[in-house]
C-alpha cells in the first residue's frame, strides 16, 4: 500500500482516483443538502401564506372596484397566521416556522381617495401555543375608506345618515302643536278622533310595527305625502332618521342585548296614506319601523328600552328641524 | 498519508475551496427558486388581478364616470367630463412602479381626448406584448355618453386599451 503511494507511476492514479473521491463526497454533500433542503420546504407554511396573501390583496383590490358601502368577512380558512395590513401590501406570518420566519407577503395597489387601515390580525395561541382562535377579520368599505376590522360579527355599521334637505324659508314649529303617540301596530286610520288629532296638529308623527318575511330586514321606512309640504316633511323625516340610527343608546341597548340591529332607513314619498293629505296641518309623516316577525328576543319592537330609546329619538329629531 | 509539496497542497486546497463555493451555493440558490417559482405557477396567475384592476375603471366612484351627487349612484355609461383626466387616473392607481399601462381615449363630435397612466411603461410594452408570455393586454371600445358642466350630455365612444405584467 505505501509503496504504492511512494511509486511516481502509482501516485498518478492516485491522484485521479483522490479527485473522483473529493468530487464525489461534494456531490453527496450537494444531494444531501438539497434533499434536507426541499424536505425543509415540504415541511413549511410558504405554499399556504403566499396563496392567503395573494387572495387577501386581490380580495381589497376588488373591493376598491365594488359599488356602494360593503361589509364583508374574509371568508377563507386563515389558518395558523398573523396578518399585517401595510401601505399597499398584506403580509402574512407565522411565527412557528422556523425555516422561513420571512413574511410572505403580496402587493394591492391603493386607491388615494380611499385609504385603508394598517393593523396587524393575529390568531390566539394558549399557554401551550396550541392554536386557540384563528384569526378573523371584515372589511367595512365606506365612501372615503376601507377599514380593517378583526372579528367575524356584521354589525350593520354602514348605515349612512342621510344629507338632510335645507330649508330656504321655514316656519318654526316650536311652540306648535305636535302629536307623536308611541308605536302602535297599525295607526287607527278609521277613527274619527285620530283623524282629527292629526289634522289639528302642525307636525305628526305617526310610528307603527313594520312587518316583512325576512327576519334579516330590520328598516324604518318615512313615508311623507307626494302632494303637500314635501320639502318640510321630507326635512323633518330625515333628522328623526338620522337620530334614531346614530343614537347611542339605542346602539349600546342592540348591543348589549344582541337584537337585530336596523338594517336600512328611507323615505318614501307617497299617496297611500289620505291621513298625510287631511287638514291644512303643516308636516305630516308615517313612520314604519322595524319588523314583526323578527323572534321576539331579537326583536326592538319587543324591547321596552329600545322602544323608548327610539321615541326619544324621534322627539329629538323633530326638535332638530328649526 | 498522502505527500504532497506545500505548493501543491496550497493550490489543492484552493482549487477544492473554488469548487465547494462554486457548486454548493449555486446549487442551494438553484433549489430555492425552483421551488418558489414551483409555487408561483401552482397559484393562479396575474390575468384575475389584471381583470380586477380594469374593473376599477369602470365601477369605482372615483373613477371617470358620472356620480349624481344627490343619490351617490355611479352612471356607468356616463363619463364626467371634469373627471376624465390623467391625475384621476393616478389617484385611483395609487403606487409607483406598477406595470399597468393604460390609454383612454374619448371621441364624441366635439372632444377628442386622450389619457394615459403610466404611459412609458404603456408604450413600452405595447409594441412587444403580443410576443412575450411576459405581458397581457386588454381592449375595449364601450358607447358611452358624456356629461359637460353645463349638463349637456354628448355621445361617444371610448376606447380603452390596457397593458399589463403577467405575474
Amino acid at each position: 500500500m505505501f509503496k504504492l503511494f511512494s511509486s511516481k507511476k502509482a501516485m498518478a492514479g492516485t491522484e485521479l482516483t483522490l479527485t473522483t473521491i473529493i468530487s464525489i463526497v461534494v456531490s453527496l454533500t450537494v444531494l444531501i443538502m438539497l434533499i434536507v433542503f426541499v424536505n425543509n420546504v415540504q415541511g413549511t407554511t410558504i405554499y399556504e401564506r403566499r396563496f392567503l396573501s395573494m387572495d387577501v390583496a386581490l380580495f381589497i383590490d376588488a373591493l376598491y372596484a365594488a359599488q356602494g358601502n360593503i361589509e364583508v368577512i374574509y371568508p377563507k380558512d386563515t389558518l395558523w397566521f398573523s396578518y399585517n395590513f401595510a401601505p399597499g401590501r398584506v403580509e402574512v406570518s407565522y411565527p412557528q416556522d422556523i425555516l422561513s420566519l420571512k413574511e410572505e407577503g403580496y402587493t394591492f395597489i391603493p386607491d388615494s381617495n380611499m385609504q385603508i387601515d394598517e393593523i396587524k390580525i393575529s390568531p390566539v395561541y394558549n399557554d401551550k401555543k396550541l392554536l386557540e382562535k384563528k384569526a378573523q377579520f371584515k372589511f367595512l368599505k365606506l365612501p372615503d375608506k376601507i377599514k380593517v376590522k378583526e372579528g367575524n360579527i356584521i354589525e350593520g355599521t354602514l348605515l349612512k345618515t342621510l344629507d338632510c334637505p335645507e330649508l330656504e324659508s321655514a316656519e318654526s314649529i316650536q311652540g306648535k302643536t305636535s302629536y307623536v303617540p308611541p308605536i302602535v301596530d297599525r295607526p287607527p286610520f278609521e277613527e274619527e278622533r285620530f283623524k282629527k288629532t292629526v289634522k289639528e296638529s302642525f307636525v305628526a308623527v305617526i310610528s307603527y310595527k313594520g312587518s316583512h318575511p325576512d327576519q334579516n330586514t330590520n328598516d324604518i321606512v318615512a313615508y311623507i305625502s307626494d302632494k303637500k309640504n314635501i320639502k318640510e316633511s321630507k326635512r323633518v323625516a330625515c333628522l328623526i332618521l338620522n337620530k334614531i340610527i346614530s343614537d347611542e343608546k339605542l346602539n349600546s341597548i342592540i348591543q348589549q342585548k344582541s337584537l337585530t340591529p336596523i338594517t336600512g332607513i328611507s323615505i318614501a314619498l307617497t299617496d297611500s296614506f289620505e291621513i298625510l293629505n287631511q287638514g291644512n296641518k303643516y308636516i305630516a309623516l308615517l313612520l314604519k319601523i322595524g319588523n314583526k316577525n323578527i323572534e321576539k328576543e331579537k326583536n326592538i319592537l319587543e324591547d321596552e328600552e329600545a322602544n323608548h330609546a327610539v321615541m326619544e329619538a324621534i322627539s329629538r329629531g323633530k326638535e332638530e328641524y328649526d | 498519508m498522502i505527500k504532497l509539496n506545500k505548493k501543491a497542497g496550497a493550490a489543492e486546497a484552493i482549487f477544492w475551496t473554488i469548487e465547494i463555493l462554486f457548486v454548493l451555493i449555486p446549487s442551494l440558490f438553484i433549489v430555492r427558486s425552483v421551488v418558489d417559482s414551483s409555487i408561483e405557477v401552482s397559484l393562479p396567475d396575474g390575468r384575475l388581478e389584471n381583470y380586477i384592476l380594469i374593473s376599477r375603471i369602470f365601477y369605482s366612484k372615483n373613477s371617470i364616470f358620472y356620480m349624481d351627487s344627490y343619490t351617490g349612484r355611479q352612471d356607468l355609461h356616463t363619463i364626467d367630463i371634469n373627471k376624465f383626466n390623467e391625475s384621476t387616473l393616478k389617484q385611483l392607481f395609487a403606487k409607483d412602479n406598477i406595470k399597468i399601462g393604460l390609454r383612454l381615449s374619448l371621441n364624441t363630435g366635439t372632444i377628442n381626448k386622450e389619457i394615459f397612466f403610466n404611459k412609458p411603461f404603456y408604450e413600452g410594452v405595447i409594441v412587444r406584448y403580443e410576443k412575450s408570455d411576459i405581458y397581457d393586454a386588454i381592449h375595449q371600445n364601450i358607447l358611452v355618453t358624456v356629461m359637460h358642466d353645463d349638463k349637456h350630455i354628448e355621445k361617444g365612444i371610448l376606447k380603452l386599451s390596457a397593458v399589463f405584467e403577467v405575474k
